[in-house]
């Protein structure tokens, strides 16, 4: 049998959280040491509970826990730093950045960087106006962090550098491939792919554009899983676009 | 060497009860068939007869095995006052606790993007519509201080905002008679920034 392992302090972020029997709960958390990892935190709801105000998403904490075997014990939990309050718009995309990571992270694998750019990523979301733009941006650097990566230099078959006035096709497993004048929803200019490459999303067709292009990678890295989170956006925006004067 | 077929079964149906795991529901049943056999027949046709009976209010999503739940029926209850929950039990907890005598919507969840809840698991198309039929002068949120019951808020007050109707969202914070000091620091944060004026 393995030695347990004890973790004091370890900054972290809880990702999702179920009930498990009937005043505990199991956490999904996210540590730059320890990556993505479950917890129980024992008794954390019942009433007398001192850590149910403090165990919550997008709220940056240190955690303490004992770990043995695949599911760790939380001994331990609090703030670190502000609380990040994020609401609407900006609450429904720190849920999307959450189940990427549920669904695309393999537990107990540190991953120090995409910690920190999650971390940066909920500060952004709180702070900025569209909250698309923080999204695209940690998109990018998940998959680049995850060795996803987007090939956005070269054509696939001749190996040239993009050309901004030719059109290509964006496949997923190889990249950018010359298409004449094709339409299609994964064609692009060289110049977008050249200006996604470089994040320019401060402009609305660049933003466009990459937006198109992740949702695709995307989904195709998630192997066929749905983005719940995705859906009840869409269900939302519905809700609200509906019946609005 | 195993228990008999019928006896397997009661120990597996035991198991869909929340908190009761392979030993305690062998446990249950051998207290039922030892001890309380006219308890445990009380018990399966109280079952039956509720899971084919209970359905949800057409008003307010309560649990009630009638068109109208007792509340959403019951004379005296003042209409324009109109208070949203997560569960019944908060129904309950509400009723008890305040005196209340509006009427109530019961979400039977909040918003859990997660795990797939969004709007239309919380029938929030029925209450959209009470928003928009009856006359309603306020509308209580009365969701958890949870994120998601937070979130769950602000996606009702917008929707009150479309029809005029006022939103309110109970306080939540330090309890009655605690003391600051043994208070967690993301209550007291949220106690704080939620300070009101003494009128």
């Amino acid at each position: 049998m393995q030695a347990s392992k004890r973790v004091q302090g370890e900054p972290a972020f809880l990702l999702h959280h179920r009930p498990f029997r009937d005043a505990s709960r199991i956490l999904d958390i996210i540590s730059p040491e320890y990556g993505r990892l479950a917890l129980v935190a024992r008794g954390s709801r019942s009433a007398k509970s001192r850590l149910r105000g403090i165990l919550r998403p997008f709220l940056p904490l240190r955690l303490s826990w004992v770990i043995r075997s695949e599911l760790g014990t939380l001994t331990g939990a609090e703030m670190n730093g502000a609380p990040i309050s994020l609401h609407g718009d900006a609450l429904m995309s720190g849920y999307y950045i959450n189940e990427l990571l549920l669904k695309l992270l393999h537990r107990h694998d540190p991953q120090p960087e995409i910690f920190t750019a999650y971390m940066n990523t909920i500060e952004n979301l709180a702070a900025s106006a569209d909250v698309a733009i923080p999204l695209r941006h940690f998109e990018m650097k998940l998959l680049r962090l995850l060795g996803y990566a987007l090939n956005l230099e070269h054509d696939t078959e001749m190996r040239k550098p993009l050309r901004s006035d030719t059109m290509y096709e964006y496949r997923v497993e190889q990249g950018p491939v010359p298409v004449g004048d094709r339409k299609g929803p994964m064609v692009f200019s060289g110049q977008e792919l050249t200006a996604v490459r470089n994040e320019d999303f401060d402009l609305p067709e660049v933003l466009s554009c990459a937006g198109r292009l992740l949702r695709e990678v995307i989904s195709f890295h998630l192997g066929g899983k749905e983005l719940k989170s995705r859906k009840v956006l869409l269900e939302l925006r519905r809700a609200s676009a509906m019946r609005s004067p | 060497m195993s228990y008999s077929p019928l006896l397997i079964r009661l120990i597996d149906a035991l198991q869909c009860m929340p908190g009761i795991g392979r030993k305690s529901a062998q446990r249950i049943a051998f207290h039922l068939l030892e001890r309380n056999r006219d308890g445990a027949k009380e018990m399966s046709t109280a079952l039956a007869a509720a899971v084919s009976g209970i359905g949800h209010c057409s008003r307010c999503r309560m649990f009630t095995e009638h068109e109208l739940c007792k509340i959403c029926s019951a004379s005296g209850r003042d209409g324009s006052l109109l208070c949203a929950v997560e569960s019944p039990a908060d129904v309950m907890a509400v009723e008890d606790a305040t005196g209340y005598r509006g009427l109530y919507f019961v979400l039977m969840g909040h918003l859990s993007p997660l795990d797939g809840v969004g709007p239309e698991e919380l029938g929030l198309e029925a209450l959209e519509k009470r928003l928009a039929d009856e006359d309603v002068k306020e509308l209580i949120i009365a969701t958890n201080p949870t994120v998601e019951g937070d979130a769950t808020a602000h996606f009702l007050a917008d929707m009150a905002s479309r029809h005029n109707v006022p939103a309110s969202r109970i306080a939540h914070g330090v309890p009655l008679g605690a003391e600051l000091e043994y208070i967690d620091g993301g209550t007291l944060s949220h106690a704080f920034f939620g300070r009101r004026l003494i009128d």
